[in-house]
């Protein structure tokens, strides 16, 4: 009988915690979720974790689906960046910023912001601050009581507040500061991605289009593709305010509580020495939080009893968001126009393209073929959705970028 | 949302221009380029 007990004790702790568990990841998983929107209403595909390790040029092969795709994308927010498979050291920035923001001829960014030389002896240690600027709107957060006061974007300001606060329920607002972005226009991104394919052709080929037939006899291609970062977002770091909720009842302590030391604007009496006393308060606070979290460069803005603000500045700016291309891995490894990863994943026409003319044969027999019956263009339009990813009629006549894909649109349609 | 094809040589311009139309394009514009080549752009 005690055994019977004992185990079934024990199955309840089992359940609680994995319900814990699940709480907790739930509630990571919604702020991770929160933070990657913010960045998202601003046309840019979020980074997570933030990192300062993304730059222009990195390469990376997806192998997903575009459906699998959207699907991340709506769930988490961010789409992964787990398989990188090159990082180019693109050229043309001087071309490009005109020779603004202290962009030279010999200039290789980021690194040229990232660690100048001669390397500064104080702070700041990056010249980031010449690179052209970003702003981004503020991002609101909510943390409750017995869900974990963990942030889970990388911000130690949020943890270090609520502990002043003395609080475990506070909603706050993070204000990204200090952002910049620089990037290459895909024209003169693609050439260069270009020729990393051609000295990696094998490489490639390994990524072919695969081919399988469903059980309804449908036969189904899937595809795999080079993602390019042409643009990346950094931030130098985020002001974070915390208001705490707690507004009205008591607080109940676990074990030995430190006494509050935040400003109190209504016990003072002169507004002099209010404003004396309330730098100087500031002060020690600033100084007591930098003892307290080794690493962090927090300062404190304001204080009060019910509300915090603090800035905080990460030692070299973190990338916070990107934007890339696609470029679609085809037969013997060559590679497909590019197309803007964030139109893809969204689930928008990927309209905004511009090509060469250069039309071949195929390009009159596909014209041919949709002039002898008006139900053609639907038949390829179909076909275009499917392996082009739904790129109009007249630029996959005559761009350079769709002489394969018009190769193989010519054998999948048997056009003569 | 724009599409364009640029270098098109002059005698091909209303070919290209009648695809775009044929594919259900109400806005096209055709530029002319400073080494007499065509830009025809669509919405």
């Amino acid at each position: 009988m005690r055994n019977a007990i004992c185990a079934v004790l024990l199955a309840m702790l089992c359940l609680s915690c994995k319900s814990i568990d699940h709480r907790r990841e739930d509630e990571l998983a919604r702020v991770a979720k929160d933070w990657c929107l913010t960045i998202r209403a601003s046309q840019v595909l979020p980074v997570y974790p933030l990192t300062e390790d993304l730059q222009v040029g990195d390469l990376f092969l997806v192998s997903s689906p575009i459906g699998e795709e959207v699907k991340n994308l709506e769930r988490d927010g961010f789409l992964p960046l787990d398989n990188v498979v090159a990082r180019l050291q693109p050229t043309g920035w001087q071309q490009y910023y005109n020779s603004a923001y202290s962009v030279t001829e010999t200039s290789v960014l980021p690194r040229h912001w990232q660690f100048p030389t001669p390397a500064p002896t104080a702070a700041p240690f990056t010249t980031w601050a010449a690179a052209p600027g970003a702003a981004f709107p503020s991002y609101t957060f909510q943390v409750k009581r017995g869900a974990g006061a963990t942030l889970a974007i990388p911000i130690q300001a949020v943890p270090v507040g609520l502990s002043l606060l003395q609080t475990s329920d506070a909603y706050g607002t993070v204000n990204i500061s200090n952002a910049s972005t620089y990037g290459l226009p895909v024209t003169v991104m693609s050439p260069q991605v270009e020729e990393w394919a051609t000295n990696n052709r094998a490489f490639l080929q390994l990524y072919a289009p695969g081919r399988s037939v469903d059980k309804k006899g449908r036969e189904t291609v899937s595809k795999n593709y080079v993602r390019t970062v042409y643009r990346v977002y950094v931030a130098g770091g985020v002001n974070v305010s915390l208001i705490s909720n707690q507004s009205a009842g008591a607080r109940v302590d676990a074990g030995a509580s430190k006494p509050s030391a935040l400003f109190d604007a209504g016990s003072t009496t002169e507004a002099a020495d209010a404003a004396k006393n309330y730098s100087s308060v500031l002060s020690s606070l600033s100084q007591s939080v930098a003892s307290a979290s080794p690493g962090a460069n927090l300062t404190l803005a304001s204080a009060s009893s019910r509300s915090v603000a603090m800035n905080e500045t990460f030692p070299r700016p973190l990338v916070i968001g990107y934007l890339a291309f696609d470029r679609s891995i085809e037969e013997g490894g060559l590679l497909g126009p590019p197309l803007p990863t964030l139109a893809r994943v969204s689930g928008r026409t990927v309209a905004s393209t511009t090509v060469v003319y250069t039309p071949d044969n195929n390009t009159e027999k596909i014209r041919a073929w949709l002039d002898a019956d008006p139900a053609n263009r639907q038949k390829l339009h179909n076909w275009l959705d499917g392996n082009a990813d739904g790129v109009g009629v007249a630029v996959f006549l005559h761009g350079d970028s769709y002489k394969l894909a018009r190769a193989n649109a010519v054998k999948a349609l048997g056009i003569q | 949302m724009t599409n364009s094809i640029t270098d098109i040589p002059a005698a091909q311009v209303g070919q290209v221009v009648q695809d775009f139309i044929d594919d259900g394009a109400t806005n096209v514009v055709a530029e002319i380029a400073e080494n007499g080549t065509y830009t025809v752009s669509a919405t």
